[in-house]
């Protein structure tokens, strides 16, 4: 039996496609091409509302485009509104908690391949047996986050991705304040979402170990149109990089230095 | 109004099921550029008098439907520019959101698809009727949510008043409100966000 069309045809279906990423899934090997920038993200599991029981954190990130993709995009929407979305190349990349690259307890180590460029964290999603694809995404960080420069050859370490729904207390330090009060939103929950940047002691798979990780280099992330269309919501305050100001402003800290308030 | 996680518990995954259902078996719409307003020159707008407003129990039963935003300081530019923000944001909310291809920062705003602009075969006017007012007031949430990030306060009015405020084109209803909310701080107390 010839296995050679097999073989070709399970090396593209795990390929990155253009514009799309690839998730690394179970300690795979993983061996950094020197055209794609890779991201690890640890997000933990909770417990979503009604019936959809535990629910896992999809940390849910777009590239910047450039201006000439600007220009090519509004050229597409201006010629085609019902359907420029669907013939520009994709910018959002979805960091699959279905596909962890390490588990332990309520923790996923989330490791996925991309285009190299600057991202911003733009929300989180949830998956769940209830969801289907990448999920529901429940919370759109368009009043306020973070950027950050994920270079080709490199594993940029986000740190870990932490959401709590907003209508329970949590134990989370960073949304205690901004969570367990009322909740302005109609159907599905919004989640609150905070980072907390890359340390030593966070759990790092050994696989990864002698391979290039640099924690990202967050920077502030001022407010722009609510794309995703999902619950508004800001991204909460990341010590030395992101605050806000009384009338909702994003302050940048490292800008601004580290006296800044 | 605000919608407790009981309601949204009991409710949420089924009503997520059945658009879900419906958005395989209806088409979508047109993602149109939404427009921005024009500020007016404030003199030219009049607004009621909402220093004399005393509430009856009446009215706080309706200020979830019923009210303006106010803070301190701010000007009638700012204001405007705020609520023009808030207003935008609102109108791209979708009750039951996909997980996007595209999230174009630095591009204009546009209207996402809204389950309301479909057909529903099986579902007929009346399910579209729900459906419209759902997304409805998911849109005022998330103005309210919006206006309360900029740090503003909210108050609720009459229905009279109200319909006062919200009179004229929409350009001139965004300008009153900014002008309320850049003007005189309310005698009443600020109710939720």
């Amino acid at each position: 039996m010839n296995l050679r069309p097999w073989f070709l045809a399970a090396v593209l279906l795990s390929a990155p496609a253009q514009g799309q990423e690839r998730q690394f899934k179970n300690g795979e090997a993983v061996a950094l091409e020197p055209g794609l920038a890779y991201v690890l993200a640890r997000t933990f599991e909770s417990q979503g509302g009604g019936l959809a029981g535990t629910v896992r954190i999809v940390p849910i990130l777009a590239r910047l485009l450039s201006e000439e993709e600007l220009r090519q995009a509004a050229a597409l929407r201006q010629s085609d509104p019902d359907r420029w979305k669907k013939k520009i190349p994709p910018n959002v990349v979805a960091m699959l908690a279905e596909q962890p690259y390490m588990q332990a307890g309520g923790e996923s180590v989330l490791l996925t391949a991309m285009k190299p460029g600057t991202y911003i964290l733009s929300g989180i999603a949830l998956q769940s047996w209830a969801t289907r694809g990448k999920g529901e995404m429940v919370s759109s960080l368009c009043m306020g986050t973070v950027k950050f420069e994920a270079k080709a050859g490199v594993i940029t370490d986000l740190g870990e991705i932490l959401a709590a729904r907003e209508d329970q207390p949590t134990a989370i330090p960073e949304l205690a304040d901004v969570t367990g009060k009322g909740v302005l939103a109609v159907g599905i929950l919004p989640y609150a979402v905070a980072v907390r940047p890359a340390n030593a002691s966070m759990l790092a798979p050994s696989a990864l170990v002698g391979l290039p990780r640099v924690p990202a280099n967050y920077r502030a992330m001022p407010a722009y149109p609510n794309y995703p269309g999902t619950h508004l919501n800001r991204l909460a305050p990341v010590s030395g990089v992101l605050d806000y100001d009384k009338d909702g402003q994003v302050v940048d800290l490292k800008e601004q230095g580290p006296h800044a308030p | 109004m605000i919608s407790n996680s009981n309601w949204t518990d009991r409710v949420g995954l089924g009503v997520t099921a059945a658009f879900l259902l419906l958005l395989l078996i209806s088409p979508a719409s047109a993602q149109a550029v939404i427009t921005p307003l024009q500020r007016p020159n404030a003199a030219s707008i009049i607004v009621p008098d909402m220093g004399s407003f005393k509430p009856t129990p009446r009215d706080a039963r309706n200020f979830d439907d019923y009210f303006y935003f106010h803070k301190d300081g701010v000007s009638y530019e700012d204001a405007f520019a705020d609520l023009e923000q808030c207003r935008i944001n609102a109108a791209m909310a979708q009750l039951i959101p996909d997980v996007p291809d595209v999230i174009p920062v630095g591009d204009a705003a546009t209207n996402n698809t809204r389950l309301s602009d479909r057909t529903f075969p099986f579902f007929g006017m009346v399910g579209g009727f729900l459906i419209a007012g759902a997304e409805e007031d998911n849109a005022i949430l998330t103005n309210r949510k919006c206006m309360a990030y900029k740090g503003y306060r909210r108050y609720g009015t009459s229905r009279a008043l109200f319909k006062q405020i919200d009179s004229g084109s929409d350009a001139e209803k965004q300008a009153r409100k900014a002008l309320i909310a850049s003007g005189a701080v309310p005698a009443i107390e600020a109710i939720g966000p």
